[in-house]
C-alpha cells in the first residue's frame, strides 16, 4: 500500500457541503424576499406608480394635503420630544447603573428592561388605567393629550439609553476623566471635553433608535391618542382600512420610509465621524463610594425608577382583580361581543407559537449562514436586518397588497404568524449570531482531536453552545409574536382577534365591564410573559451546566 | 509500538511549510521539535492530528493513521492557546474526551477526579473556566489532552503564555507526569530551554526540515549548523579564517585570535560562540571589558566587549564591576566553526552520544 496519502480536504471542517448551504440561503433568501422585500416593494409601487407610471405627484399632494401636513408635524414633534426627554431621564439612570454600580443597581436594571418585554398595548392600558376614568390620575386631565403619549414613549424607551449608552459608559477609561481634571478642567468641563465624546457614538445611536420607535409608534397612539392623535402609522391603518385608500397610504409609507432610512444614514454618519475621536476603553471604573448623603440621592433614585417602573404592571393586576374579579368573569362572556375575549388566548399561543417556529428555523439557518460565510449569506443578512427600520404596520399593510400573488395568502390563518415572525427575525438573528461567532474554531478542532465525529463536533459544540442563545431567542421571538400589534391589526380576523386587539377593542368599549376584561386579559398577557421568561431562565441554566 | 512520520510535506497553495519531514518516536519517549516563530511548527501537529492537509505517511505501531479522520487516530492535542471549552466547566471539559469514548457516566466523574489530581487540580470539577487562571488553564488543557489515553500526545507551546516561575515549575511538574504514565509525547516549542527540560531528544527545525535531531546533550556540544546554533540562542555567527598551527589550529575572528579543535585546513569560516566558551581566568591569554552585571541563576554575569567582535556573556566574580577588565581563557571545543556556504559540521568530534539520529 503507498504510503504517501492526501489527506480528504472536504473532511477537514466542512460539515455541510456548499450545496446544501447554497440551498439552505436560497430558501431564505426567497422566503424573505417573497415575506418582505416584495410586500415593501408593493407599498412603493401603490405610492409613486399608482397608476402604472411612476407619478412623483403623489408625494406633493402628501405636503399639500393639510391633514396629512399635520399628521406629519405631529408624528415628527413627538417622537423629537420623547427622544429628548428619554435622553434627558436616561443618561442620569445610565450613569448611575452602568458607571457608579451601587447595590441593587441589577434590580433596577432589570426593572428598567420590563417595558420591554411589555407589549404596547398593554403599557397602553396600564397608563389608560392609571389616568383615565377612575383611575388615580384622572383628575390630571392627561388622557387623550400628547403629554401621555410621550410619557408612554419615556417609559418604553428608557431602557434604550440605558442599554447602549450605559454599556459604553461602563467601558470609558475612567483615567481619562481623570487626567482631564488632573490638567484643570472642572467636573463639567471634564465631562463635556473627555467623556462625552466617547459616549456621543452611543447617545446618537440610542437616540436615533428612540426616535425611530416613537415615529413607529402604533400601539400607544391606538390606546391613549384616543382617535385624536394620528400619527403617520395611525393614519397609514386609517386611510387602509376605513377609507379603502390605499394610493395615499402609500404615498404616506413612502415619506416614512424616507425619513427612516435619512435617520439612520445620518446616525451612522455621525457615530463614525465621532467614533473617530472617542477613547477606547481599557478598564472598567470601580464601584462608587462616596458621601452618606451621596449614597442617599442615589438609593432614592433607584428606588423611585423601580417602583416607577413596576407601577403600570401593579394597576393593571390591580383593576383586573378589583370588583371582585368582574374582568375575568366578562372574559368567558360572549353574549356582549359575540365572541370571548377568553379565545384570543388560544388564538395568541397558537399564532406566536407558529410565528416563533417560522422565526426561528429562518432565523437559526440564516445566522449560521452569516456566521458561516455560506455563499449568499451577506444578501441574506441585509435582508433580514431591514424589518428593523420598518415599522410593523408597513409590515401588515405590505402583507395586504402584495401577497394575493401566485397564491392569495390573505385569507390564509397562516398570514399573522408569518408577519409576526417578519417583525421577530431582526431579534433572532441578533440574538443567535454573536453567540455563534463567540465559538472558537479551535474549540472543535479539539473536539475533534478527542475523538468526536464531524456530527458529534457540531452537537457538542455548535448545537451545545448556541442553544441557550435559541432558546432566549425563541422567548423573544414569542414574547414579541405574543404582543405583535402594528402588523397583526391588519391581517387578524374579526371573529378570532389575537389578546393585543382584543384589549384594544374592549379598551374601546362603553362601559366598565369591557374596560374591566382588558385588564383582565392584560393580566393574563403579563403572567405568559412572566412564565415564558422563567422558562428561558431555566432553559438557559440547564444548558449552561452542558456536558456534566 | 513507535510513532512514525515519514515524508510529511505541508504547504498551503504553492508555499511549502513542512518539507518530506521524517522521525520516529519511540515508545515512552518525549520528542522536541524545537523552531523559530513561524517556522511551521503548528503546522506539523495540525497535519499529524489531520487538522491540516498534508501528505506523507504517519503510523503508529505500524498502523496508518493518515487516512483516519481526526476523532479515530488516537492522536492527544494540547493546543497552544489551549482551546478550552467556554461552554464546559472544567469537569466538562476534562469528561468530554472520555464520553466520546463512550464512557458510563460513572466512571466518567472517577476518573475526571483522578486526572484532576494528578494535575494538582483537586475539586476543581464545577469551576468555570473564565475563572481559572494561566496556569490552571494549562493543566486542565493537560488533564483534557491525557483523559483519552492518546497513543501519541501533541503539546503546542504548551507554556508560552505563562511567566516565568509558573513556566519552570509546570515543565518539572508536566516532564515528571508524562515519564511516570510512559506517554509518548511530541511537544513543539521556540524555546530550547523547554526543549532541553522536557525532551530526550530534540529536533531542530530550520527551512521547513529538520536541520538536527538529538539528544540535548549532544546538540549543546555539537550543533551541526549555525541555524541550529542560532535556534539554541548561541551569540551570532562572525566570520574567521582556520590556521593550522603546529600545536593543533587556530581561527583569528573580530574576538582575537583563538584556540580551536578541529582537522579543517586553512580557510574562511563561520564562527560561533558557545555560552560557555569564556572563562575568567588569571593565566589567559585574552583581556575583556566588563560592560554590564547581573546575578543570573546562581552566578553573576556579565556582559563584556572581547576584541571587535558582538559583545559575549560570561560568568564572573561577585566582585567585578563594570568598567573593570579581566583576563579570560576561551575553551577550545567551544569555539565552533562552520565551512562557509555550508552547514558542514565543526570537524572536532566530542565524546560519542547515545540516542543521535
Amino acid at each position: 500500500m503507498d504510503s504517501r496519502v492526501e489527506h480528504d480536504r472536504q473532511r477537514v471542517g466542512a460539515y455541510l457541503r456548499p450545496r446544501i448551504q447554497a440551498s439552505a440561503v436560497a430558501i431564505v433568501a426567497i422566503a424573505l424576499g417573497y415575506f418582505f422585500v416584495w410586500p415593501l416593494l408593493a407599498i412603493i409601487g401603490k405610492g409613486l406608480v399608482p397608476e402604472g407610471h411612476l407619478h412623483l405627484g403623489v408625494l406633493l399632494d402628501v405636503v399639500r394635503d393639510n391633514r396629512l401636513r399635520h399628521v406629519i408635524a405631529f408624528t415628527t414633534f413627538q417622537a423629537s420630544v420623547s427622544a429628548l426627554l428619554v435622553l434627558v431621564v436616561g443618561m442620569p439612570l445610565a450613569f448611575v447603573l452602568e458607571r457608579q454600580r451601587p447595590h441593587g443597581a441589577a434590580l433596577v436594571r432589570t426593572l428598567v428592561f420590563i417595558p420591554f418585554a411589555l407589549p404596547t398595548v398593554v403599557v397602553g392600558a396600564a397608563f389608560a388605567a392609571w389616568f383615565g376614568g377612575n383611575g388615580p390620575g384622572a383628575s390630571l386631565h392627561l388622557m387623550h393629550t400628547t403629554t401621555i403619549i410621550v410619557i408612554a414613549h419615556v417609559y418604553f424607551n428608557i431602557a434604550v439609553v440605558v442599554r447602549i449608552v450605559g454599556s459604553r459608559w461602563r467601558l470609558v477609561d475612567p483615567n481619562v476623566h481623570a487626567a482631564a481634571r488632573v490638567l484643570g478642567a472642572n467636573r463639567v468641563r471634564a465631562f463635556v471635553h473627555s467623556t462625552l465624546p466617547a459616549l456621543a457614538p452611543a447617545i446618537v445611536g440610542a437616540t436615533a433608535i428612540v426616535w425611530l420607535f416613537c415615529v413607529t409608534s402604533f400601539g400607544v397612539i391606538v390606546t391613549l391618542g384616543g382617535g385624536s392623535k394620528a400619527t403617520l402609522e395611525t393614519e397609514i391603518f386609517r386611510l387602509t382600512t376605513q377609507e379603502l385608500d390605499l394610493r395615499r397610504a402609500g404615498a404616506l409609507l413612502v415619506v416614512q420610509l424616507v425619513a427612516v432610512a435619512a435617520t439612520l444614514v445620518v446616525a451612522a454618519r455621525i457615530q463614525r465621524i465621532h467614533a473617530l475621536t472617542s477613547i477606547h476603553a481599557s478598564m472598567a471604573a470601580p464601584p462608587a463610594g462616596g458621601s452618606g448623603l451621596r449614597r442617599a440621592v442615589r438609593a432614592i433614585l433607584l428606588a423611585t425608577v423601580g417602583v416607577v417602573m413596576l407601577l403600570p404592571i401593579a394597576i393593571i393586576v390591580q383593576r383586573a382583580i378589583a370588583d371582585g374579579g368582574a374582568g375575568f368573569g366578562f372574559l368567558r362572556d360572549d353574549s356582549v361581543l359575540g365572541w370571548r375575549p377568553i379565545d384570543s388566548v388560544a388564538t395568541s399561543l397558537q399564532t406566536a407559537a407558529w410565528s416563533t417556529g417560522f422565526a426561528l428555523t429562518f432565523g437559526v439557518v440564516a445566522s449560521v449562514a452569516v456566521v458561516r460565510r455560506w455563499p449568499g449569506a451577506r444578501i441574506v443578512s441585509l435582508m433580514s436586518a431591514l424589518p428593523l427600520g420598518i415599522s410593523a404596520v408597513s409590515i401588515g399593510f405590505g402583507f395586504l397588497i402584495a401577497l394575493d400573488r401566485p397564491i392569495d395568502l390573505r385569507q390564509s390563518w397562516v398570514l399573522v404568524p408569518i408577519a409576526q415572525a417578519t417583525v421577530a427575525l431582526p431579534f433572532v438573528l441578533r440574538t443567535v449570531i454573536p453567540v455563534l461567532q463567540s465559538i472558537q474554531p479551535a474549540w472543535r478542532d479539539a473536539a475533534a482531536v478527542l475523538g468526536a465525529s464531524p456530527t458529534r463536533v457540531v452537537r457538542s459544540i455548535d448545537v451545545a453552545i448556541a442553544s441557550s442563545a435559541i432558546a432566549t431567542a425563541a422567548a423573544f421571538a414569542f414574547v414579541i409574536s405574543l404582543g405583535e400589534f402594528g402588523a397583526t391589526s391588519f391581517l387578524a380576523r374579526a371573529a378570532t382577534p389575537t389578546m393585543p386587539i382584543a384589549i384594544v377593542r374592549l379598551l374601546g368599549r362603553p362601559g366598565t365591564l369591557p374596560v374591566e376584561g382588558a385588564y383582565a386579559l392584560a393580566t393574563v398577557m403579563i403572567g405568559l410573559i412572566a412564565a415564558v421568561a422563567t422558562l428561558m431562565g431555566l432553559a438557559t441554566r440547564r444548558t449552561r451546566v452542558g456536558l456534566r | 509500538m513507535t510513532f512514525t512520520v515519514s515524508d510529511l510535506t505541508v504547504q498551503y497553495g504553492e508555499t511549502v511549510v513542512i518539507r518530506r519531514l521524517d522521525f520516529v518516536v519511540a515508545p515512552g519517549e518525549i520528542v522536541a521539535l524545537l523552531g523559530a516563530s513561524g517556522s511551521g511548527k503548528s503546522s506539523i501537529v495540525r497535519a499529524l492530528c489531520g487538522l491540516q492537509p498534508a501528505t506523507g505517511a504517519i503510523a503508529w505501531n505500524g498502523n496508518d493513521l493518515a487516512r483516519l479522520p481526526t476523532h479515530r487516530r488516537g492522536i492527544g492535542l494540547m493546543f497552544q492557546d489551549q482551546a478550552l471549552f467556554g461552554h464546559l466547566d472544567v469537569a466538562g471539559n476534562v469528561a468530554f474526551g472520555l464520553k466520546m469514548h463512550v464512557l458510563g457516566a460513572h466512571e466518567r466523574k472517577i476518573q475526571v477526579a483522578q486526572l484532576l489530581a494528578t494535575v494538582g487540580l483537586e475539586g476543581f470539577e464545577a469551576r468555570a473556566i473564565a475563572t481559572l487562571s494561566g496556569g490552571e488553564q494549562q493543566r486542565v488543557a493537560l488533564a483534557r489532552a491525557l483523559a483519552p489515553v492518546p497513543d501519541v500526545l501533541l503539546l503546542d507551546e504548551p507554556f508560552g503564555a505563562l511567566d516565568r516561575t509558573l513556566r519552570e515549575r509546570l515543565l518539572i511538574e508536566v516532564g515528571e507526569l508524562l515519564r511516570r504514565n510512559g506517554v509518548t509525547t511530541v511537544i513543539v516549542t521556540h524555546d530550547h530551554d523547554e526543549a532541553f527540560s522536557l525532551a530526550d531528544r530534540v529536533a531542530v527545525l530550520h527551512d521547513g526540515q529538520i536541520e538536527q535531531m538529538a539528544t540535548p546533550t549532544t546538540l549543546w556540544q555539537q550543533p551541526k549548523s549555525v541555524a541550529v546554533c542560532e535556534q539554541l540562542g548561541f551569540v551570532e555567527a562572525v566570520d574567521g579564517e582556520v590556521q593550522r598551527t603546529p600545536g593543533g589550529s587556530e581561527v583569528i575572528t573580530p574576538w582575537g585570535v583563538l584556540p580551536h579543535q578541529s582537522a579543517m585546513t586553512n580557510g574562511p569560516v563561520r564562527v560561533v560562540l558557545r555560552p560557555d566558551a569564556l572563562a575568567a581566568d588569571e593565566q589567559g591569554a585574552l583581556q575583556v571589558d566588563i560592560q554590564r552585571v547581573r546575578p543570573h541563576a546562581n552566578q553573576f554575569q556579565a556582559t563584556v566587549q572581547l576584541g571587535t567582535g558582538p559583545r559575549l556573556m560570561m560568568p564572573v566574580p561577585a566582585s567585578t564591576r563594570p568598567g573593570d577588565t579581566l583576563r579570560c581563557s576561551v575553551r577550545p571545543d567551544a569555539v565552533l566553526c562552520y565551512l562557509v556556504g555550508t552547514s558542514l559540521p565543526p570537524a572536532f568530534k566530542p565524546p560519542a552520544s547515545e540516542n543521535d539520529q
